[in-house]
């Protein structure tokens, strides 16, 4: 999916573009192209809905399935996992998040400020497969997420033409704009916790998922790295829509170019 | 051995031969001797003579053999030849096959810093020993130096030995190493090295040779992934992505140097940070690139991938998307030899099938197959009007032939009144004059059913997906629905066929054997034809899939047709039977897969044995 997004991406900077994609695609069978998303900072959504299993062929784990998970059947599932905020650290994604599907009130703010990031958006949704995975020794299961997860990083969405209504977050609160004007504001429940330090993030990600906990929260942010287009040195106006007149040098320019094959 | 010396070796002529031999050059690959090929190539070009050069390359850096085959030929011959007239041996590794090459009473070049054994000669050959090396290691300083300019300093011996106007090539050095004094003066140094030491120690012109003839106006060289490129540029594509892949790579490369050259802002030059009006990416796989071409078109933007061999095979899922989703996207297939990694640097057209019926399921594309850089031109502004007009994959096949060998082709033109036909394409205003939009719905008379751009109107707003689908693109496993949907693409696929480039068909009055062709069989094929004494024979050569109803008559019309090709099963006549229905025992197989360029003594020896039998 990603490359898909991204050719539409390419051709028509104009449009929100968002991808919905599984952790099967974006973690085994895609991952290569999720990958390269990221390092080229395609201005998308890209949203992982994540449930740890293949549901539409019955139950196969997926790449993110945690060890010793186990399948319906029972079965331990015996490799590592791939952590989709973990790989993003690593590749330079712009904007990380992690949600979760029983969150709506966490997730819906997290959503609006992956739209309104000015590069690749990933945010991961922990989606329990209510059908092959949301049973006891599933660790992607409603019951185990809701005993795990820790909201560590709070993030309000501040819309660039809503008036900010004035929802007081306590502690300490870091606001980071967008280039349109609307602003994220984060509040670290740990003290000190910077979604724009990259190495601290990644530290602090890996500590919690080794206590087999879930941080969920707008993990990581950096704006200011430039976009698919902006590294392309691309016109503002959508390459599609250019008109033909410009994109053809024409008959006698085709000639003087010749001038040098003969 | 004694030296040679002054003693020329070379032994009166039969007959001198103007304008009609070839020769062939022997290396080592990484030595730098593509330079000067192209300098030969390009000197012989401006004379006037018909020229066409061959590189055989190695699928290496450096170290394997390399030849670079040249034929003249007054006549307009330019298909590789088999046999050469003057072999220029500068590989030990491959001096015992080389000789053999050489023509009965032909030359052979070698240099004499290292003298010939004398189980190194063939009764026969002239021998024409130059001291190369030792010329060079006495002008210039350095190894590498030694290395590069022994490679002109044997330009300039051929220079001489085939009658090439010295000044001229001193002046093509000169517009080739303008920006480069040094390189420039050490070029010229070495070119007057050989012509020199030639000039006084061998007989020169040796007699076949190259006389001037009038200058080649309104003719180029150029080689067919330049075309390619320029066709892209022209066609108005704003959008390429592409995985890098031999023969193909020069196709993408010659795009980025066309765009930064004219497609960087409004012209005249607005200064710097000019806005780019293209976006090229280089992609993680193939996979990719055919993703980001399909996303790009479906967008609106024109977009294209230039790929070889392997790179089609993973490219197959996604023409079925695109062939099922409806959405155009252009595809350069620089065919190599196949299959798996097969041999990179050597050429097939062993991709026919694969490209006509690319991915699973019931799937068929619009293919076009140039014979040479002009057509790859002309078929790439083509071959995105056909994929924007039908909504749908076309393939261009060219080959390693074409697109890295430099030919000579009339001048390309265009058409200043030239405009993209985007096809049915709904704007604004046309979807609120509906009463509903069925994106598969609607299909005119070829099956087309009208599309709509996405962040146009929401009035064309719909999901499309490779899953079944009706004509409304909702999802279906109805039988009726899906066969609704597939039965129009294979009207909106045979509508195409007359529309596609037609064939190039040469017939002979009361001939009754046809010889049916494609590609770069075109030229060895044709002068084959000639040298088959007594047979009256037709000449095809196919040009785009699905096959012109002329095919199929040509077919009809002959007792018995050859259908001469590059790859081991017969793909074009396997193609021919499948669609035109011929029966199988009147299409005769003439399969060359050996990996290198067709030559037209093969072709007339195997139709005249497959005659005789």
């Amino acid at each position: 999916m990603a490359p898909i997004a991204t050719g539409v991406a390419a051709a028509n900077r104009e449009l929100v573009v968002v991808g919905v994609s599984g952790d099967g695609d974006s973690l085994s069978i895609g991952l290569g192209h999720l990958c390269h998303a990221i390092r080229r900072n395609v201005r998308m959504l890209y949203v992982i809905a994540d449930n740890g299993v293949y549901g539409l062929t019955k139950g196969q784990f997926s790449a993110s399935a945690d060890v010793g998970s186990r399948s319906r059947r029972g079965e331990p599932n015996l490799l590592p996992p791939i952590d989709a905020m973990l790989l993003g650290l690593s590749l330079g994604a712009t904007f990380l998040a992690r949600g979760f599907s029983g969150d709506k009130g966490q997730l819906v703010p997290i959503l609006k400020a992956g739209l309104a990031h000015g590069g690749f958006a990933l945010v991961e949704v922990i989606s329990p497969c209510v059908q092959f995975n949301d049973h006891e020794g599933s660790t992607k299961s409603f019951g185990y997420v809701r005993q795990h997860e820790l909201q560590e990083v709070d993030a309000d969405f501040i819309p660039s033409r809503e008036e900010i209504r004035g929802q007081q977050i306590p502690g300490t609160a870091t606001e980071v704009k967008f280039h349109d004007g609307a602003a994220v504001r984060f509040r670290a429940v740990p003290p000190g916790y910077d979604p724009r330090d990259r190495r601290a993030v990644e530290a602090y990600l890996r500590d919690h998922s080794g206590h087999g906990e879930i941080v969920t929260g707008l993990l990581y942010l950096d704006e200011s790295v430039p976009d698919l287009h902006q590294l392309n040195g691309t016109p503002e106006e959508p390459l599609w829509s250019l008109p033909y007149e410009r994109l053809c040098p024409g008959a006698a320019e085709l000639a003087q170019f010749q001038a040098r094959l003969r | 051995m004694a030296r040679p010396g002054v003693s020329v070796e070379v032994k009166p002529a039969a007959g001198a031969r103007v304008n009609e031999f070839a020769i062939k050059l022997a290396n080592v690959n990484g030595t730098g001797s593509a330079s000067t090929n192209s300098l030969l190539m390009q000197a012989i070009f401006r004379m006037g003579v018909s020229v066409s050069g061959k590189n055989l390359f190695p699928s290496n850096i450096q170290g394997l053999p390399t030849w670079f085959e040249i034929r003249v030929s007054a006549s307009g011959h330019t298909a590789r030849a088999s046999e050469y007239d003057l072999m220029v041996a500068m590989n030990g590794q491959t001096y015992t096959q080389d000789i053999a090459e050489v023509q009965a009473a032909g030359y052979l070049l070698y240099d004499d810093s290292w003298p010939l054994e004398s189980e190194q000669r063939r009764p026969g050959v002239n021998f024409l020993g130059v001291p190369l090396a030792q010329l060079c290691a006495d002008r210039f300083a350095t190894t590498k130096e030694r290395t590069l300019m022994k490679n002109v300093a044997t330009a300039g011996v051929l220079v001489a030995l085939l009658g090439l106007p010295v000044d001229e090539v001193t002046a093509l050095l000169e517009e080739t190493y303008s920006r480069h004094p040094r390189l420039l003066e050490d070029n010229q140094a070495a070119l007057r090295l050989g012509y020199e030491y030639a000039t006084t120690h061998l007989s020169c012109p040796l007699p076949f040779h190259v006389v001037k003839l009038a200058p080649p106006t309104g003719r180029i060289l150029i080689d067919g992934n330049t075309a390619v490129a320029l066709g892209a540029l022209y066609a108005g594509a704003t959008v390429a992505a592409w995985y890098p892949i031999t023969p193909s790579t020069s196709v993408m490369d010659g795009f980025s140097r066309l765009c930064a050259q004219y497609r960087q802002g409004p012209k005249p030059d607005a200064g710097e940070g000019r806005p780019h009006d293209y976006l090229i990416v280089q992609a993680e796989d193939e996979l990719a690139a055919l993703s980001m071409v399909i996303g790009a078109n479906w967008a609106g933007a024109r977009a294209f991938t230039a790929t070889s061999g392997p790179g089609l095979s993973l490219m197959q899922e996604l023409l079925g998307l695109a062939y099922y989703t409806e959405v155009p996207a252009v595809v350069v297939d620089v065919q190599r030899a196949g299959p798996s990694t097969g041999m990179p640097t050597r050429v097939q057209q062993a991709d026919i099938l694969a490209a006509a019926h690319a991915s699973h399921g019931d799937t068929r594309h619009i293919v076009l197959f140039p014979a040479d850089p002009a057509e790859c031109f002309y078929f790439m502004v083509q071959a995105f009007d056909l994929a924007e007009r039908f909504q749908t994959p076309v393939l261009l096949l060219s080959d390693l032939e074409i697109g890295m060998n430099e030919w000579e082709v009339p001048e390309l033109t265009w058409d200043d009144r030239y405009r993209p036909d985007r096809g049915r394409v709904l704007g604004r205003d046309e979807l609120e004059a509906l009463d509903h939009f069925w994106r598969y719905g609607d299909a005119d008379a070829e099956g087309v059913t009208p599309r709509t751009l996405p962040g146009v109107s929401p009035l064309g707003g719909h999901l499309i997906r490779g899953s079944g689908h009706d004509r409304r693109a909702d999802y279906t496993e109805n039988p009726g629905e899906y066969q609704e949907v597939m039965d129009r693409l294979l009207r909106k696929h045979r509508a195409a066929a007359p529309h596609l480039p037609p064939p190039v068909v040469e017939a002979q009055p009361g001939a009754d054997i046809g010889v049916i062709t494609v590609g770069s069989c075109d030229l060895a094929v044709r002068e084959a034809l000639e040298l088959i004494p007594g047979v009256r024979s037709s000449y095809l050569r196919v040009r785009g899939y699905p096959f012109a109803e002329e095919v199929g008559r040509f077919i009809e019309a002959h007792r018995l047709c050859f259908v001469v090709e590059e790859n081991r099963d017969g793909q074009l006549r396997s193609l021919l039977q499948i669609e035109t229905g011929a029966p199988g025992a009147k299409l005769r197989s003439v399969p060359s897969y050996g990996g290198l360029p067709l030559t037209a003594g093969w072709v007339a020896e195997q139709i005249t044995r497959q005659l005789e039998d």
